[in-house]
């Protein structure tokens, strides 16, 4: 399902002293089952942005096209806009209200009107893909960990069935354990459903590690736009709007300015790791050659 | 300043079956320490830290503040004054709706002379860049904003030691660098510190990290050397940084770089000498 944001802005109390002007004339394509990553530090316009790809917030002008439906107008039906774009938003796990994991996940399927056998179809479905088996089904959602609270929260949004995934921040607050489990599963979900998937953090390794393309946004407008390789070589850039690069980029930056003639794209340990050993014995070898001599 | 003895501590409290979230905990934290504490989310590490102040008893052992037993009633609000504590969320800690005066809050309950107050209050507001911000809606300030006058809070008491369970988790990375440059800034005035974070780039500033797993302590020393087992480390679910795990990768190829990295910096110096001295080496 295909998103096409035209002309977009919007303006927050527009007309009051507190006036802000969050979002730019924002253009963005984004295809079907695509993932992306987007990026930008605290009120660049991310939250803001994503607010209006389900409709929960109304642009000040300009629209959003979803599967050639324009979301705003005034024929379209918002709670069916709602269902095929799923918003998980940070710390869903604040969300769950139900005396068990089972219920507070059909929930949602429930409000859809759908028969039982259906609703318990989804339900299990979602919590499969999220990594929780069925002895979870009777169990409080609130005597689990931090992470496998996370991981309800998200199946709910999943037992709706949406074809655009958009989740807010999902690592934040979990420990590296916890934040790997998440990509993982986001990535494996991405995969089983075809879905398409806007993954928002600040943090940039994790979206090194796992989107496909990456929308930088800074000051209400987009920044960048590439593919990871092509939006890590310009980590100066990055930097001077207040983002972190992972470590990895920035001693590859670091390198080059010592004169390092290397790869500006490299921006996970493992490709470092090549290039960097590959580098190093080849320079050993002639070394030794010319030692011979 | 911190001392704990075989400490252990239960959640519930059945006979039967006792599950020990610690379990023989010995630490002995000195004054003006940087200590970081380091472990997967439920090894027990938060309510170890709840246990440096009296805010929990230990069910079994003791942990003494400055010598004194955290068990005994009377040295209570004693040690609480000594040990300071900052919590994860900004927004929980947060009780009035001017900056100043919630930092006031606490010397207020002390019964601290009012001129005492204000001049505790600039200096705790100083101490974390927030002085212009006194007067303001604590509401409508930023994540890190809001975590550093949580902090004032804390030194308003003017504590010996402060412990911070993970502060930086809820922030963006320009808050992160706030607190963690307010944290700096404490070390440097003596004040003693614990930190407690899933950050590696931050414990890497301490004078001594303590791994934890399954409510026991698994590895104590120096950043430098915690951070070189990267097999270990990620064993217990744990991350190094990123240059400290390519320096582990580059020595597993053959290339003996020092495998005790942990800055970008020192990274670069050490590949740079692979890559220059190359003469220098055949000559030798």
């Amino acid at each position: 399902m295909g998103i096409k944001i035209e002309n977009l802005n919007y303006i927050y109390m527009q007309g009051s002293p507190f006036e802000k002007h969050a979002l730019k004339d924002i253009n963005l394509e984004i295809s079907d089952g695509e993932f992306i990553g987007l990026i930008g530090h605290t009120g660049s316009g991310k939250s803001t942005l994503i607010q209006h790809l389900n409709g929960l917030m109304e642009p000040t002008s300009g629209t959003v096209i979803v599967d050639d439906t324009d979301i705003f107008a005034k024929t379209t039906d918002k709670l069916l806009v709602r269902r095929n774009v799923g918003l998980v938003f940070q710390y869903p796990e604040h969300q769950l209200f139900e005396e068990t994991v089972y219920k507070d996940i059909s929930f949602g399927p429930i409000n859809l009107g759908l028969s039982k056998e259906e609703i318990h179809e989804r339900v299990l479905e979602a919590m499969c893909h999220v990594g929780l088996d069925e002895s979870f089904s009777d169990v409080s959602p609130f005597s689990l960990s931090g992470g496998q609270k996370r991981r309800v929260a998200i199946a709910g949004v999943l037992a709706m069935k949406p074809s655009v995934l958009i989740l807010d921040e999902p690592t934040a607050g979990l420990d590296p354990a916890g934040r790997e489990e998440i990509l993982t599963q986001i990535k494996a979900l991405r995969l089983a459903r075809k879905m398409t998937v806007i993954f928002v953090s600040h943090s940039m390794e994790d979206v090194a590690k796992i989107a496909e393309r990456i929308i930088v946004m800074n000051k209400g407008t987009i920044a960048m736009d590439g593919k990871p390789n092509e939006i890590f070589r310009r980590s100066s850039e990055l930097i001077e709007m207040g983002l972190d690069i992972p470590q990895i980029s920035k001693l590859i930056l670091s390198l080059r300015e010592r004169g390092l003639n290397i790869n500006p794209d490299i921006y996970t340990v493992e490709k470092a790791r090549t290039t960097l050993s590959l580098l190093i014995s080849t320079k050993n070898d002639k070394g030794g050659n010319l030692n011979a001599q | 300043m911190i001392k704990t003895e075989k400490v252990t501590y239960s959640y519930s409290e059945e006979t039967e079956d006792i599950k020990f979230v610690l379990n023989g905990i010995d630490i002995e934290i000195k004054k003006g320490e940087f200590v970081a504490i380091l472990g997967h989310n439920g090894c027990g590490k938060s309510t170890l830290a709840k246990l440096f102040n009296g805010l929990f008893l230990p069910a079994g052992g003791n942990v003494y503040v400055s010598g004194k037993n955290t068990k005994s009633t009377e040295e209570y609000w004693n040690i609480r004054q000594m040990v300071g504590m900052v919590f994860q969320n900004p927004d929980n800690q947060i009780v009035a709706t001017v900056v100043e005066e919630d930092v006031a809050f606490a010397p207020e309950n002390l019964g601290v002379p009012a001129e005492e107050i204000r001049r505790r209050v600039d200096d705790a507001l100083k101490a974390v860049d927030m002085y212009e911000y006194r007067h303001h809606a604590p509401h409508l300030l930023s994540g890190g904003q809001k975590q550093r006058i949580a902090i004032a809070g804390a030194i308003a008491m003017r504590p010996e030691c402060i412990v911070f369970d993970e502060p930086t988790a809820m922030l963006d990375p320009k808050g992160r660098k706030e607190v963690m440059a307010a944290i700096e800034k404490l070390r440097e005035e003596g004040i003693t510190i614990v930190l407690i974070t899933h950050y590696m780039d931050e414990a890497v500033k301490a004078d001594r990290v303590i791994v934890m797993d399954d409510g026991k302590i698994v590895m104590e020393d120096t950043p430098k050397n915690v951070f070189s087992q990267v097999k270990m480390l990620k064993g217990l679910g744990l991350d190094v940084p990123q240059v400290t795990e390519l320096a582990y990768l580059l020595n597993k190829s053959g290339i003996p770089v020092k495998n005790d990295i942990l800055t970008v910096d020192e990274c670069t110096e050490e590949i740079m000498k692979f890559l220059q001295s190359d003469k220098g080496k055949a000559e030798n």
